[in-house]
């Protein structure tokens, strides 16, 4: 007898044959239409502003007859993960599955990924569906290009602040939200938190005026400690109540101890951060540590991008 | 589960061609044995200089031994006849499919 995972996957490859891919994103047509153009600005934007950054924060590079032959190629590829997923009765119906396909013989988009602020090139596209009790098992809900893991990708040599130009608010945003997510992320299992937030410029609606800054929250079992860099006025506080400030070099010397042991990474973060902001803003010179190890991240990944070097260093 | 013998690493790396279907399962193989590899679509192969003249298959071996004409590259000193032997076990391996399923998809809320 035919299993119920072979029924599924006759009955959506014969779809495919009978009706072409195009029916399925007739269904959304946002679907792609919200992966292909979009700016740096639109890009980062959606970093930050989507609860789902990652899969998000992506765009076809690709388009017309091309992307729809890719998307049909990549698509078919998936047939047999999706009929087994859909034939799994633990998954119940209305349930959104996110399936990435085999890799491309083309780079098919761009995006940034979250976990580490840096931009990647993607050979994979990936499909979310909805698990359905229609015709075919599922609806469509989205495509784009998967910068994630699990997808083919290679990185563009960018980071997510290179992108930006200077007075470029929701790149500070989407930077302290790298750093939130690698710090609580590779911190998961201290009982230690790490909260960094980007206040911009406004004025509220009482008439004050909000200077732009950045905050710094730490909570363990012993209370939460703060740290605020405030970059208009050049000063920074910690502690609860604001008993400190000083000028922003000293605002990187003054992270405490502690806080350099726990998250080591991205007290460099915060360091190449506040360096890079006085060097848009003001004009100063980077420092070494930023020049140093920042630039040796971006090359590391550039050398990576061209395959078929480096594999002797490997070994 | 398809283990891959590090004994059989050659001295210098070598060129294997496979579809591109095969990709997880192929590198989390690797992966496992703790084998370093590169892989690309085939055509870039052409990039570097080193591997201009490195004829191109038109296909390569896929799911249960099929071919499939989305041929990827991979240079690593695994011998590419013994990893070539290997591949029908790794296409039906019942672990590294499961391995797939898991690594390419996600249930989301």
């Amino acid at each position: 007898m035919i299993s119920r995972e072979d029924q599924i996957y006759n009955r959506i490859n014969t779809y495919i044959n009978n009706y072409g891919i195009k029916t399925f994103i007739k269904m959304t047509p946002h679907a792609i239409d919200k992966h292909l153009g979009l700016s740096d600005d639109q890009l980062i934007n959606r970093l930050f502003k989507d609860s789902n950054p990652t899969n998000d924060a992506s765009v076809f590079d690709i388009e017309g007859n091309r992307l729809n032959r890719y998307i049909k190629e990549s698509f078919v590829s998936i047939i047999p993960l999706l009929a087994k997923r859909l034939s799994d009765d633990k998954i119940a119906y209305g349930k959104k599955i996110k399936i990435a396909g085999k890799p491309l013989d083309i780079p098919i988009g761009h995006g940034f990924r979250s976990s580490d602020g840096k931009e990647y090139q993607s050979y994979s596209m990936a499909f979310i569906v909805r698990k359905e009790a229609n015709d075919i098992g599922f609806e469509f809900v989205s495509i784009f290009p998967d910068i994630t893991v699990s997808g083919k990708i290679e990185p563009t040599g960018r980071t997510a602040y290179d992108a930006y130009t200077k007075e470029k608010s929701p790149l500070f945003e989407a930077y302290l939200r790298c750093i939130n997510e690698d710090a609580n992320k590779e911190n998961k299992n201290m009982r230690e938190l790490l909260i960094a937030s980007y206040y911009p410029a406004m004025i509220s609606d009482e008439g004050d005026v909000w200077s732009e800054k950045i905050k710094l929250q730490m909570q363990n079992d012993r209370g939460m400690t703060e740290l605020n860099i405030n970059m208009y006025e050049g000063s920074i506080s910690y502690g609860k109540k604001s008993f400190k400030t000083a000028k922003y070099d000293q605002a990187v010397r003054s992270i405490p101890e502690h806080y350099k042991a726990v998250f080591p990474d991205q007290c460099r973060h915060v360091n190449n951060f506040i360096n890079m902001y006085r060097h848009i803003r003001e004009g100063i010179e980077l420092s070494r540590s930023f020049d140093i190890r920042t630039q040796y991240e971006i090359e590391d990944a550039k050398e990576t991008a061209h395959y078929g070097f480096g594999l002797d260093k490997m070994f | 589960m398809v283990i891959l013998d590090k004994a059989k690493l050659l001295e210098y790396e070598t060129v294997f061609f496979y579809a591109s279907e095969m990709d997880t399962r192929l590198c989390y193989v690797m992966d496992q044995a703790g084998i370093p590899h590169i892989e690309m679509p085939a055509h870039r192969l052409h990039d570097n200089v080193k591997y201009a003249d490195v004829p191109i298959p038109q296909t390569a071996i896929s799911y249960h031994g099929e071919m499939s004409d989305t041929v990827w590259a991979m240079i690593s000193k695994v011998d590419p006849e013994y990893l070539a032997e290997k591949m029908k076990e790794i296409a039906c391996d019942e672990d590294l499919q499961k391995i797939e399923i898991d690594m390419k998809t996600e249930v989301l809320d």
